[in-house]
């Protein structure tokens, strides 16, 4: 408790005090130039794929160049040209006041290679995105709340730990993105998501589909430089404090902040997997966890820098049956540096991230272990005429106490073309990878888009259509490769997975006869994937290998409707998803078939009442047939939140109360570790007037 | 639209969208139940979907009675004793007890101490109330479960039965247990010779049988008459790449009687993890895998002195060699004979798919047959 109160005491007056330097240094750029000419107009500038406001863009206006501390600025009109690194530049005349919406580079450098029809083109997919700022009002608090109200996503929590699985796939085949950095740890594949505190985010997209190292799709977070201070208390002992702040001079802002979580976890549990004939009620031990991380960027006109570190300490509590690792407990250590720099038409990128894992078992020390990864990379993108190029290489390498080694070098090569061709929009992507040990790895993508009837106020719909095929193809990771064989003695060759075709068609239509605005997206999905990597657990065969084809068929829809104070966004997904290996027809573990979600939000000045609800249909829990007995019942999950608004003279507060698992369900989200019952929390979020 | 109609749309709407999906949810293709047979072959399921298969002298089909999720149940071995089957899940998957019944087709949970961490059990008496046998090796001592039809089981205990009691067995009056002698609550490191401590009913002196050529974290027994043959599964380092072997897997002869080791007979160098079962034509075979390097299984037919029973196609090395219907070598585990000498024996296959192997005395595959996934144990209903 007393690192939690120090942390909010300490952060609180240097958020004040530099809120009140970004205040000035906004002023003194902007204000005094323009602010009284009538030749003058607004300009704002939001990310295109999170919606949320872009700070430190750099103007070149007709009379000098200018770095803007805030989202909106007042400007002369005229032709200008806006720049801001990890977007792509653009030139706009402002003749009144403007909306701009700026593309990441970032989020398309790690998309662009097979996705053809990214959320920042397509208006249908606008659902797919949630800024930090919607989530907060609607409750959430951390990174997993927020992307647990993204559409077509099923969340996987185990050991702290919240991973992500998108269409049909398995975990390990999410990406998860930072600005376009990959997350994901080298050794095993996974992203936690959990990892990043919500106030170093701006916002979140997700992108089902096969594409840029993903099988089963990507999340994107984006970066903030927006100043909040965030408190928060909830059920089963949780507190947390996270405070950023920002300094902003007239060459540099600079962004930074801190967050500490800590929560008990000991809710009670129905123990289903005991030997009694009625299951006993327990409470959860060693399941508590504490996080602890620091952030910082420093951005400049044409360059920025960013890093991030991060500490995560957590019972490591087996499952609730088990009681051999009641005392085990795990410490995660992560650091990221990331420099991104524009020079001339080109963006230069290059990082550094270091993962550190222990584990202890105070009762068996031999099973102690440490683990350590790095990864390095460099890239380069640009434009060639018509075509976006990029490329770039990198190093993976970990090794742990028990002797594990591996290491391997990589590289790629990416080509794309954007063209509009009469009415239809068309895509054509290629990418090369080359990963030591898994040779040269070719894949491609096309895609195409056409509007059938544009929208309009009229009761006729807005169609558009859109068709997509890409393919992908996932590296074993660095465990896979040193578990590849039995007892790790002889290492058995292991093939890269690769998707064969990831297809979709789909169509929207939208219909926005004031006040009503809806929008209704279906589409077809299949995906087809050789040489599956698959663990399959035993004795002296526990390893992974390359086994049969994955194959998946389904259905993906979502509505979004608004009206007056009233917004409601719903989804829902059909997959079949399995694989096959001789006579055997597994399907794909803990993704279930069906799966719906909805969000409805009351606004009513400044409060918002909000529901998000999620259904997840059977979820198979083994690699093995589907059998009723070997699966985890269906069930709905129903999250309640109340926010209200505060203005004060400096501050925008902003109080949310949140009941999560509303109806109590006992439930799993992976197979023997159990998920608390209802649950609630109260946030806190203070956010500097100046800061906007 | 007013917004009470707005809202009451929009629950409807959620209502139907979630209709479809609970509609969409029903189908699926779950395997079905058939009929349980009343001989054959017991196969155990180790993971993936832990369970017994059960299959009949002949044909394909099969049975499935399933023992727990893989969190629950981790056993590599089973005893079968006429129609029951006693398993064991270690502390990893919370020290459990299933009795499965394979004429009525049910099974029964008992919790053992916990973090007792338990390999296999014995039944000693199975009329009215069960009497089961277990070794804990992490607490060094031996329960005996009394298993009542109805209500709860009930536990007493053996304590200070060695430093990794494995197994055990009641032989006059007395309970045997078998001590790997390892580390088996740190990191399963051999601290010496596997050892036979005996247990008198009566009185307060024990004896200690040392069976000087066998090392290892895991041992069993087969008991034939007044004699048992332990086999130890060998000591293996595989703490530092590559993996070492400090002792090949053994077994040896005990005349249970005069409490005397009378055969020790090491397997065939880098010979590891040995299990020993008894075959319904009196002869013993030990499975095992070949090297730390290639982790092939063998098999091997051994008489009463411990000596290759030599009766069929067999390596250099001893052990048997099999044959497919190509006449191309293949190699299976967890074998034993028929009363026929048909070799029965497990074979996993991609994605952990197994199957039951059975061969001519003359080492020919004549039957092959699916029996689920995570196969690690074999027994035969006579």
């Amino acid at each position: 408790m007393s690192v939690f109160l120090l942390l909010a005491i300490a952060t609180a007056p240097m958020r004040f005090s530099s809120g009140s330097l970004a205040d000035r240094a906004a002023t003194a750029t902007v204000a005094p130039a323009y602010g009284a000419q009538r030749d003058s107009a607004r300009l704002c500038l939001h990310d295109a794929v999170s919606g949320t406001p872009v700070v430190g863009a750099t103007v070149v206006t007709t009379v000098g160049t200018q770095l803007l501390a805030s989202d909106c600025a007042r400007l002369p009109v005229g032709q200008l040209l806006i720049r801001r690194i990890g977007y792509r530049a653009q030139s706009v005349t402002l003749r009144g006041d403007l909306q701009v919406a700026l593309t990441p580079l970032a989020a398309r450098a790690t998309l662009d290679t097979v996705r053809v029809v990214s959320a920042d083109d397509d208006d249908a997919a606008q659902g797919n995105r949630l800024s930090a700022t919607a989530a907060r009002e609607r409750g959430a608090s951390t990174v997993p709340d927020l992307v647990s109200m993204l559409p077509f996503t099923q969340l996987q929590q185990t050991r702290g730990a919240t991973v992500l699985s998108l269409r049909g796939a398995r975990r390990e085949h999410t990406v998860v993105t930072l600005d376009g950095i990959v997350l994901n740890d080298p050794s095993t594949g996974l992203a936690d998501i959990g990892e990043l505190p919500l106030t170093a985010i701006n916002g979140a997209s997700v992108h089902p589909g096969a594409g840029g190292g993903a099988i089963g799709g990507v999340l994107a977070l984006q970066s903030t430089t927006a100043p909040l201070i965030m408190s928060r208390v909830g059920a089963f002992g949780e507190r947390a404090a996270e405070a950023t702040a920002r300094l902003v001079t007239t060459r540099v802002i600079w962004h930074g902040g801190g967050a500490f979580m800590e929560r008990r976890n000991d809710f009670s549990f129905r123990n289903t997997s005991a030997a009694a004939e009625t299951a006993p009620v327990e409470q959860r031990v060693n399941n508590d966890e504490s996080r602890a991380s620091l952030f910082t960027t420093l951005l400049g006109d044409r360059w920025r820098v960013m890093a991030t570190a991060s500490r995560i300490d957590r019972g490591m509590v087996g499952a609730m049956n088990v009681r051999t690792y009641d005392h085990d407990r795990g410490r995660t250590d992560r650091g990221s540096l990331e420099a991104q720099a524009q020079v001339g038409g080109a963006q230069l990128r290059a990082g550094a991230r270091v993962f550190h894992l222990e584990y202890r078992d105070p009762m068996r020390p031999a099973f102690d272990n440490d683990a350590r990864a790095q990864v390095l990379h460099a890239d380069i993108s640009t434009r060639w005429k018509r075509i976006r190029w990029a490329s770039g290489a990198g190093a993976d390498a970990m090794r742990a106490s028990n002797g594990l080694r591996q290491s391997r070098s990589r590289g790629y090569i990416s080509g794309s073309i954007d063209e509009q061709l009469a009415a239809t929009r068309v895509d054509v992507t290629a990418r090369v990878d080359a990963v030591e040990g898994n040779g040269v790895l070719p894949t491609f993508g096309l895609g195409a888009s056409r509007t059938l009837r544009a929208v309009d106020t009229s009761l006729l719909p807005g169609i558009d259509v859109r068709a997509r095929v890409a393919q992908a193809v996932r590296v074993p990771t660095l465990y896979d490769l040193y578990f590849s064989s039995p007892q790790r003695v002889t290492v058995r060759a292991l093939r890269a997975e690769r998707v064969l075709y990831d297809a979709e068609l789909a169509t929207t239509l939208a219909w926005k006869p004031a006040p009503l605005s809806v929008a209704l997206s279906s589409g077809l999905v299949a995906r087809r994937v050789r040489d599956a990597i698959v663990w399959f657990p035993g004795n002296f065969s526990w390893s992974p290998a390359n086994v049969g084809i994955e194959q998946m068929f389904g259905v993906e829809s979502q509505l979004q409707m608004a009206s007056g104070p009233v917004v409601l966004d719903g989804w829902f997904s059909w997959y079949d998803s399995w694989l096959t290996s001789g006579e055997l027809r597994i399907p794909t573990p803990y993704v279930s078939r069906d799966a719906a979600g909805a969000r409805v939000a009351l606004e009513r000045g400044p409060s918002t009442l909000s529901t998000n609800a999620r259904f997840l249909g059977r979820r198979p829990f083994t690699v093995g047939p589907r059998d009723p007995l070997y699966e985890l019942p269906a069930l709905t999950l129903v999250d309640v939140a109340l926010s209200h608004h505060v203005s004060l003279s400096r501050f925008s507060t902003l109080l949310s109360l949140s009941l999560e698992n509303l109806t109590d369900q006992a439930w799993q989200s992976v197979r023997g570790f159990p998920e608390p019952g209802r649950r609630w929390s109260v946030a806190l979020f203070l956010t500097p007037r100046s800061a906007r | 639209m007013s917004h009470p109609a707005v809202l009451r749309t929009l629950r409807h709407a959620t209502i139907t969208a979630l209709g479809f999906a609970l509609v969409a949810c029903s189908a699926d293709d779950a395997i079905r139940p058939s009929p349980i047979p009343s001989r054959g072959i017991v196969v155990l399921d180790g993971y993936v979907q832990p369970g017994l298969t059960l299959l009949g002298d002949t044909g394909t089909s099969s049975t499935r009675l399933a023992l727990g999720s893989p969190a629950e149940f981790d056993a590599a071995l089973f005893t079968l004793e006429r129609d029951t089957v006693l398993a064991v899940s270690s502390r990893s998957a919370g020290d459990q007890l299933f009795i499965a019944d394979l004429r009525a087709g049910t099974v029964k949970r008992v919790q053992l101490p916990v973090e007792g961490n338990g390999t296999r059990a014995r039944l000693i008496n199975g009329n009215g109330t069960a009497r089961v046998l277990i070794a804990l090796r992490d607490s060094q001592s031996v329960v005996n479960v009394a298993v009542p039809a109805t209500g709860e089981a009930t536990i007493t205990r053996i304590e200070n039965v060695g430093q990794c009691p494995i197994d055990a067995f009641r032989f006059e009056n007395a309970t045997w247990v078998v001590d790997a002698n390892a580390n088996c609550r740190t990191d399963y490191s051999a601290i010496g010779p596997v050892r036979l401590i005996r247990v008198p009913d009566a009185g307060t002196t024990r004896d200690t049988i040392v069976l000087s050529a066998l090392r290892g974290s895991a041992a069993g027994v087969v008991l034939k008459g007044d004699v048992a043959f332990v086999t130890a599964i060998g000591d293996a380092d595989f703490s530092a790449f590559p993996a070492t072997l400090n002792a090949p897997a053994a077994i040896a002869k005990v005349d249970l009687r005069n409490r005397q080791v009378t055969a020790q007979q090491s397997l065939p160098s880098g010979a590891y993890f040995a299990v020993a079962r008894l075959g319904l034509d009196n002869a013993l075979y030990v499975s095992y895998y070949e090297n730390l390097t290639t982790f092939t299984e063998r098999v091997m037919q051994l008489r009463d002195d411990l000596t290759l029973a030599g009766t069929s196609p067999t390596s250099p090395s001893g052990w048997r060699l099999f044959f497919d219907e190509n006449n191309a070598e293949i190699t299976c585990g967890s074998a034993l004979a028929d009363a026929l000498g048909r070799v029965h024996c497990v074979s996993i296959g991609a994605a952990s798919a197994t199957s039951v192997l059975v061969f001519d005395q003359s080492g020919k595959l004549v039957r092959r047959v699916a029996a689920g996934q995570g196969g690690v144990d074999l027994a035969l209903r006579p």
